[in-house]
């Protein structure tokens, strides 16, 4: 059956089906798509003529198959698993040190048989009933394998000994026995790690071909004894007892068509055409007309007949695998051993012995799965309960036996389910078989895209913990007459076989490459070749052309560039001195000691106690010690001639913006002088303020100066309240009075005939702000047409007051508690006269105190500098 | 009774500022922010009694066609002045405050040079007149203080130097010798401004020393 298009490695060979595939594969490089058709010349002659035969065969076999099951409704030929198939494939890989010579032999080209090869199933479609998942029996690359013929297989001579079951094979079983403890060490099985997978090129399992096809036409195999007896196959439990084993074998006994083909081998078999080394064994087993036996089997077939040819080896005819065969001696290596037979040849003594009534014999390795293999006809109980089931007409070797019924608890192989129906070799057989029933078809079917695994006696690197341990068994325990079993037909195919390649250090196996996603990672189109530098290091190794500056900019040297700054000795020294600012800002200066703070602080509170206690003990003392002063100063000797000047009932404006803060200062002026005003002239008063709390001290002022003069609100006196805008307000009122007030007030008798700022006889400004006095100055200059504008204003903002009075500006200008005392007469009642001695002392205290601080302080750096000077 | 009352309270309020003394403390704190909340509320009322109502609403609702349009355009910056409050609307309170600025410094700046400037400068020239003077000795000597005192204060605010040989940045030594003394007329200035704020603040205090004395009967 030719390969599948899509297929990148051969199913047969495993060999890459593209000239690609053997080249080496290194990190990096893009996958190359494999074609398996290119690798069919160098496929082994046996293997292309077992392909061959099998395209020939397969219409004639689906007929054949159709007819024979028309004929008898006999249940449907099972094949056997081919666990071990594949094993020349794999044997011939890379992987050759790893599996016996035996194994990886080209299997035997069967002789020509009525049944034509049938390809089996993938390996992946194989799998052991009862895993209910998808536990798979090969793991070996998808590659079907040539199906070893169903009939006439040739089963190998060692294994027809045990089927005699005579005493003289109790020799070749014993070493088998003894395998099986040895196996009972291993740690792991791989079967239970369910990596141990048969392989699938159907090397050795012609000999389980040849059973099943023998089970067929055996009456043992007919009562369905074959199954039950897999069925009962003990896989979880330890080996059975050797009592039970050595119990005569019994007629009834279910026996594996394998055992019992011995015995319709005297039955004439049309169908089937049992190789000859099957019949010889057997006393009464005729020779049958159409036996086909592969070349390499041959010599045991003949063995056993009087006349064997020279082909068999020396040591074929002292095997013991023919009871009947006198001339049957055991091999040299047995002969020669001096070991006794294995136990587990010894387990067969009654077992052969019963062998003359019983036409069904198993052979010894089998008695380790007596107990649990029991008719199915006597327990009538389902079959398979413990184990994986091979097939009912399939066997296994003993070594294989033994090592799987040793290995029951590390299985990755669970018991089939309970409610599995009863084993029935004839009717019913295991849901896996029907892969081998279908086997034909699912040969036809397309691989599946399932990753591939490694084959079970593949040591790989991922399995190399589970298959070593199978390596460990094929490798080691296995003797050396099983190793040079291959028939002397397979070595000339052998050594047609092509020699498999040498692998370079850094090649990827063929079943590793075949594991990558070809259609997926290979692109339609072909791959753009990149130019460039490969990249050899770094995370980048293995891409080439990824850096393409790389090759264009070329790293130079740097050119040199000087360091030092282009400074004269100015710019430095400007430099300097700013370094020389900013680290005099970061400096931390030093703190004030707590003694120095604490003796302000006491200085402080020491000054203030004695101001308090001079003010205090003036005012309540009353003393009017101080004279007031004597000579007024000339802005404010300017003030009474501007009042007296004033017409009686004038208006006048009184503009009040002060804070209340210093109230006492300008009321101590404003006081004496509305005295001396309203006595005097009796001028109408229209009071305004461009302070909002102007319009309240205006009339607390007035209040007292109302109620002493008998002066009449609205008539006599008018507050126009709040004047805003400041200078604007103040122009906008110089030039439209009556529209920057309420147009209401003016229509009082106090405003009456009052329509701008000039028609008001004289303006007083009362004021503690030389800014204010400055802005009432400026704004109205034009507008009082001469009209006389006299400042009250604090002592603090008298210097700022002060050139507007001297250059004329203003009329007059009375400021402090000294400009009220030019006001106040010498009656005691007067505020500033109450004033004036605590004014007096408290000025010349504070006087002193300043005095004395300077020469403080002036000693204080004079000591310093001499301090600093030593 | 309410003088009683009114001089209580200005007895303790008068305490609670000169507790300031002994340092910052509750009293004068307490004190202060009842100043200023009563300030506040009173300039607030006055505001609205007399500039909002009567400039304000008074012609937008009693006006004729005329004074209402009129009044709109104070309405409307009264509006935008208004958005000064929220920092997201608080640009389109400028041309209100630009208004506000540009009207305030054109009628400040001729109003300076009008009133103060220009006056000024007449009068500095005053005393040189000796020919209009009774006393030109005396008062062509307060005229030439002054011009010093002026010109002296003037050169002191001057920051102009050039560079010596030696790197070194001094001014000119003229210029050095005016600075210094219009140095001594700033100190002069500066000490005629403190006494006036002493003379003021220690009225102040001779007034409430006086008021509570007058409280308790002295």
């Amino acid at each position: 059956m030719p390969n599948a298009s899509e297929q990148s490695v051969c199913s047969f060979c495993l060999k890459p089906l593209s000239g690609k595939g053997a080249e080496v594969f290194r990190p990096g490089d893009a996958p190359t798509k494999k074609s398996t058709a290119e690798l069919e010349p160098v496929l082994p002659e046996w293997l292309r003529d077992a392909r061959e035969k099998a395209r020939h065969a397969d219409a004639e076999k689906t007929a054949e198959d159709a007819q024979a099951a028309a004929e008898r409704p006999t249940p449907k030929k099972e094949e056997p698993p081919d666990f071990l198939a594949g094993l020349a494939s794999v044997g011939g890989d890379d992987q050759t040190d790893e599996i016996p010579d035996w194994m990886r032999s080209p299997p035997p080209v069967s002789a020509p048989s009525i049944e034509k090869e049938k390809t089996f199933p993938r390996r992946q479609e194989i799998r052991w009933e009862g895993d209910g998942v998808t536990d798979e029996l090969g793991g070996l690359p998808t590659t079907p394998a040539s199906a070893a013929p169903e009939q006439d297989a040739p089963l190998l001579p060692w294994m027809q000994g045990s089927d005699a079951a005579s005493t003289e094979n109790e020799e070749v079983s014993n070493w088998l026995s003894k395998a099986a403890p040895q196996e009972e060490a291993r740690p792991i099985s791989p079967f239970a790690m369910g990596s141990f997978k048969p392989p699938s090129t159907g090397e050795l399992t012609d000999w389980l071909d040849n059973a099943s096809s023998d089970a067929n036409i055996t009456p043992a195999a007919k009562d369905g004894a074959m199954d039950d007896w897999l069925a009962n196959l003990p896989r979880g439990e330890a080996p059975a007892p050797s009592e039970e084993s050595n119990e005569p074998f019994d007629g009834a006994m279910g026996l594996p068509a394998w055992m019992q083909r011995e015995e319709p081998a005297a039955q004439p078999k049309e169908e089937a055409s049992a190789p000859d080394w099957m019949t010889r064994e057997v006393p009464f087993a005729e020779p049958k007309p159409e036996l086909d036996l592969p070349a390499w089997v041959g010599p045991f077939g003949e063995s056993a007949e009087p006349k064997s040819e020279p082909a068999t080896p020396e040591w074929l005819p002292h095997t013991p695998f023919s009871e009947s065969n006198e001339e049957s001696e055991m091999p040299s290596w047995m002969a020669k051993s001096e070991s006794p037979a294995p136990d587990w040849m010894t387990r067969e003594v009654p077992f052969a012995e019963s062998e003359a009534k019983s036409e069904a014999e198993a052979p010894s390795w089998m008695s380790a799965f007596a107990p649990s293999a029991e008719p199915a006809e006597e327990t009538g109980e389902a079959a398979p309960t413990q184990s994986f089931e091979l097939t009912g007409e399939s066997d296994l070797p003993s070594w294989l036996g033994s090592l799987e019924t040793t290995e029951p608890a590390q299985g990755s192989i669970e018991p089939p389910p309970a409610d599995w129906p009863p084993a029935d070799a004839k009717s019913e057989s295991p849901d896996w078989m029907d892969i081998f029933r279908d086997g034909a078809s699912a040969a036809e079917t397309p691989p599946s895209p399932e990753v591939p695994r490694a084959a079970a006696f593949v040591s790989t690197s991922a399995d190399a913990p589970q298959t070593g341990q199978a390596d460990d068994l094929f490798a080691s325990e296995m003797p050396d007459w099983l190793s040079n079993i291959a028939p002397a037909e397979s070595k000339p195919a052998e050594a047609k076989e092509p020699t498999q390649e040498n692998i370079a250090p850094a090649e990827l196996p063929s079943w590793v490459q075949a594991m990558r996603p070809v259609e997926t990672a290979l692109p339609s189109e072909p791959a753009v070749t990149v130019e460039g530098p490969l990249e050899d290091r770094g995370p980048l190794a293995g891409l080439r052309g990824v850096l393409p500056l790389a090759s264009i900019i070329q790293p130079g040297k740097p050119k040199p560039q000087s360091i030092r700054m282009q400074a004269d000795e100015s710019q430095q020294a400007s430099a300097a001195l700013l370094e020389q600012m900013l680290s005099a800002e970061s400096e931390a200066k030093p703190l004030r000691g707590e003694g120095t703070l604490a003796s302000q602080r006491a200085l402080r509170w020491a000054i203030a106690a004695i101001l308090f206690l001079i003010v205090t003990l003036s005012l309540m003392t009353g003393l009017q010690t101080a004279p007031l002063p004597s000579s007024l100063p000339a802005e404010t000797a300017s003030i009474l001639p501007a009042l007296d000047l004033l017409p009686n009932g004038a208006p006048v404006l009184m503009i009040f913006d002060y804070d209340p803060a210093l109230a006492g200062e300008i009321e101590s002026v404003a006081v004496p002088l509305l005295d001396r005003l309203l006595a005097s002239r009796r001028p109408r008063v229209l009071a305004l303020s461009t302070s909002p709390t102007g319009a309240a001290l205006a009339d607390k002022l007035f209040a007292h100066g109302l109620k002493r003069h008998g002066y009449q609100p609205d008539s006599e006196y008018l507050n126009l309240g709040y004047l805003p805008g400041e200078s604007a307000g103040i122009l906008y009122f110089a030039e439209y009075p009556n529209t920057a007030i309420s147009p209401a007030d003016w229509h009082l008798p106090a405003a009456q005939d009052v329509t701008r700022l000039g028609d008001f006889a004289a303006i007083l400004l009362f004021t503690d702000q030389g800014e204010t006095a400055r802005a009432w100055i400026e704004q109205t200059s034009l507008q009082r047409a001469g009209r006389p504008m006299i400042v009250i204003a604090s002592a603090q903002a008298a210097p700022m007051i002060l050139p507007y009075a001297q250059s004329g500006q203003i009329a007059g200008l009375a400021s402090g508690l000294r400009g009220g005392a030019v006001f106040t007469s010498s009656a005691a009642d007067s505020p500033a006269r109450k004033y004036w001695d605590a004014y007096q002392f408290a000025a010349l205290f504070a006087a002193a105190m300043i005095a004395l601080g300077g020469l403080w302080n002036f000693f204080a750096g004079l000591r310093a500098r001499r301090q600093g000077m030593e | 009774m309410s003088d009683f009352i009114v001089g209580i309270v200005s007895f303790l309020f008068t305490i609670m500022i000169l507790s300031y003394l002994i340092g910052d403390n509750v009293l004068f704190r307490l004190a202060v922010h009842i100043f200023v909340g009563a300030s506040a509320g009173y300039v607030a009322a006055v505001a609205i009694h007399q500039v909002i109502w009567p400039y304000l609403f008074v012609p937008l609702f009693e006006g004729s066609m005329l004074e209402r349009g009129l009044t709109m355009i104070p309405l409307i910056f009264f509006v935008l002045m208004l958005m000064k409050m929220s920092p997201r609307l608080s640009s389109l309170g400028g041309p209100a405050v630009g208004y506000l600025v540009g009207a305030g410094a054109a009628v400040a700046i001729s109003g300076a040079v009008l009133g103060t400037i220009l006056p000024q400068v007449d009068a500095a020239a005053q005393p040189f007149d000796w020919l209009q003077n009774p006393n030109p000795l005396g008062t062509l000597f307060n005229g030439i203080v002054m011009l010093i005192g002026t010109v002296a204060t003037l050169i002191y605010f001057q920051f102009g130097a050039r560079r010596a040989d030696d790197g070194s940045v001094k001014r000119n030594v003229i210029i050095e010798a005016l600075a210094w003394v219009g140095r001594l007329f700033v100190a002069l200035t500066l000490g005629v401004l403190f006494a006036g704020v002493f003379s003021a603040a220690l009225t102040a205090l001779i007034e409430r020393i006086y008021s509570l004395l007058a409280l308790f009967g002295f």
